[in-house]
């Protein structure tokens, strides 16, 4: 029979929370970055083909970059080890 | 000599491949269930990558992405925005499930939350869930594979005949091989996809518009519509891309094809790596679908099904050779998202049903043997769900892009320690509801008629799949409030080890 600790739930801290400084800047530049690539940006301002940027249009060329920055942000974070 | 000719001498070279690999990997396997099933969780990152990549991609990527852009225009680079995503999701919920997984030796998703949830009837219901809703894309799969054998032929070789070789061929190199055959064929599928794909778009670009950057400013200039959202039909609205975003990331990774993988990582760092490079192959291969799609629409606007574009201006523009090779690349593409699923399927199968509650206690290379007649009874399902039409299941095929979603908040409720436990009964009744609301929220046959018109499919413009999960993860966390939780020993075994994995040995390897 397991002893009366043992019967006690655990308390761990929410794994929906960073709990370092490093992991909070990947959580917020990801999410902050990854909010760009949805409405109401997308269908709001970026919405639109000029100005050309890398010789594509403009809509296009924003996500393009965004989603490298994103990117960019995940291999930081393993490079970190968070 | 004839173009059909080159084309389908081309695609059989490629199945010739795959059966070579299937007799090497079945020379290199042992009697071992988890090396049959699991490749002995020994998955170095080069095959990994690659067998995820192109398990991703299936014959809709290939095909059915160019369609998308030829008929929506622009809105369908929503696609980048989920497959950066699935790359998020590999890295922070992958490595924990790849944690659990090798520590307490899961198969199957439903290892895991039968587990945690200490209940049989999770168990059963993330196996149903898993089969039913993934066994309709061998249909899809299938269906794909035999159209592109026709079209690669002039129609000399049926769709009934080109899905039943190319099934048979999956089927084979799978019974022989296991998961590590599927994992080898898998690496030259997503190679020789991605380099197809590339190849053939950037040759029509140049061919037709002198260039990627001269294409896209005759779009601009020819048809603009094409090139702001939600398009010239009005499909991409905030809610579409919003919900597609969902769907396709969350609903894909928790498909057991996919989860599966998640266990075979040879360690956490391989993993996490995955997760932060999978995006790279995954958003890119959109580039090119972008220009096949948005050309497409130039060069051959009066198409009747818009998925046929690519083969189509293959076979009006480019030389029979380069049209061969990316059509047994789009073969490549279905066929490695076929072999997935049928190894999943019999995953669960043989690991969640038979071993389970039939056969508990039977050797090793009983398990295979058995593992072998199942893929063989789904090859058969397989054909004849592609060569039949039938009503029921074109509201399954809709239904089961967001099937697996609904397994969320039971994943994130193991993988998530917080205060707040989710319990057995509330993953059940959120699964439950789920279901019941994306049934009405994609204005199924008889939902019109009983709520008398006022429902309809995406209600309020929003995907169906974000409102049956919202309504799933209300219903869990109410009925969790009011029900048991699983007991504070298994609590603090799997949640301990999640915390010990993530914060108290970080990027380490869990003890085996």
């Amino acid at each position: 029979m397991p002893d009366a600790s043992e019967q006690e739930y655990p308390k761990y801290p929410s794994h929906f929370r960073p709990r370092t400084r490093q992991g909070w800047i990947a959580v917020v530049l990801f999410l902050a970055l990854f909010a760009l690539t949805q409405p109401p940006f997308v269908h709001g301002f970026a919405n639109r083909i000029a100005p050309w940027l890398l010789g594509v249009p403009f809509l296009y060329a924003y996500l393009l970059v965004i989603y490298f920055a994103l990117i960019a942000v995940l291999i930081w974070a393993q490079r970190r080890g968070i | 000599m004839d173009a059909w000719v080159v084309a389908t001498g081309l695609i059989f070279a490629y199945l010739l491949v795959t059966i070579v690999l299937g007799v090497v990997a079945n020379r290199r396997m042992t009697v071992d269930l988890e090396d049959f099933l699991l490749y002995g969780r020994k998955a170095g990152f080069v095959v990994l990558y690659l067998t995820v990549v192109a398990t991703y991609h299936s014959a809709f990527a290939f095909l059915g992405s160019g369609g998308f852009f030829y008929t929506h225009g622009i809105g369908f680079w929503d696609a980048g925005s989920w497959t950066v995503l699935v790359g998020a999701i590999t890295y922070v919920l992958g490595s924990r499930i790849w944690a659990l997984g090798k520590r307490f030796r899961y198969v199957t998703p439903a290892d895991m939350l039968a587990d945690f949830y200490e209940s049989e009837g999770v168990r059963v219901v993330v196996a149903v869930v898993s089969v039913v809703f993934t066994i309709l894309y061998i249909q899809v799969q299938a269906q794909g594979l035999g159209y592109i054998l026709s079209v690669a032929s002039g129609g000399r070789i049926s769709l009934e005949l080109g899905t039943f070789i190319l099934l048979v061929v999956a089927a084979a190199y799978l019974m022989a091989g296991g998961l590590r055959a599927v994992y080898w064929t898998d690496v030259v599928q997503g190679v020789w996809m991605y380099v197809a794909v590339w190849v053939g778009a950037l040759v029509l670009a140049y061919k037709l518009f002198g260039g990627p950057l001269q294409l896209w400013r005759r779009v601009a200039e020819e048809r603009p519509d094409l090139l702001t959202v939600p398009g010239p039909q009005g499909f991409f609205t905030p809610g579409m891309w919003f919900g597609l975003m969902v769907v396709l990331s969350f609903g894909i990774i928790f498909q057991p094809h996919i989860m599966i993988r998640y266990y075979t990582a040879a360690s956490a760092k391989t993993i996490k790596w995955l997760g932060a490079t999978t995006p790279l192959f995954l958003m890119t291969l959109y580039i090119p679908a972008a220009l096949v799609g948005l050309g497409g629409a130039l060069a051959m606007p009066d198409l009747e099904v818009a998925d046929r574009i690519f083969p189509e201006m293959l076979f009006t523009y480019a030389p029979a050779w380069l049209t061969g090779i990316i059509l047994a690349g789009a073969t490549a593409a279905a066929m490695s998202t076929l072999d997935s699923i049928l190894h999943s399927n019999m995953t669960v199968l043989t690991r969640d049903v038979y071993q389970r509650y039939i056969s508990p206690k039977a050797s090793q290379a009983h398990y295979i043997l058995v593992g072998r007649a199942i893929v063989l009874a789904l090859l058969i399902i397989g054909y004849l769900l592609s060569v039949n039409t039938f009503q029921f299941l074109v509201v399954l095929v809709a239904l089961s892009g967001a099937g697996a979603l609904q397994l969320m908040p039971a994943i994130l409720g193991v993988c998530f320690p917080t205060r707040r436990l989710l319990t057995r009964a509330g993953v059940l009744a959120g699964i439950g509801a789920g279901l019941a609301t994306l049934y009405v929220t994609l204005d199924l046959p008889g939902v019109s008629a009983l709520s008398g018109g006022l429902l309809s499919a995406h209600p309020r413009g929003l995907h169906a799949g974000v409102w049956s999960v919202m309504v799933n993860f209300v219903v869990t966390y109410a009925v969790s409030r009011f029900t048991a939780p699983p007991s504070a020993q298994t609590v603090r075994r799997i949640h301990g080890e999640i915390e010990r994995f993530v914060y108290g040995d970080v990027g380490g390897e869990a003890p085996s």
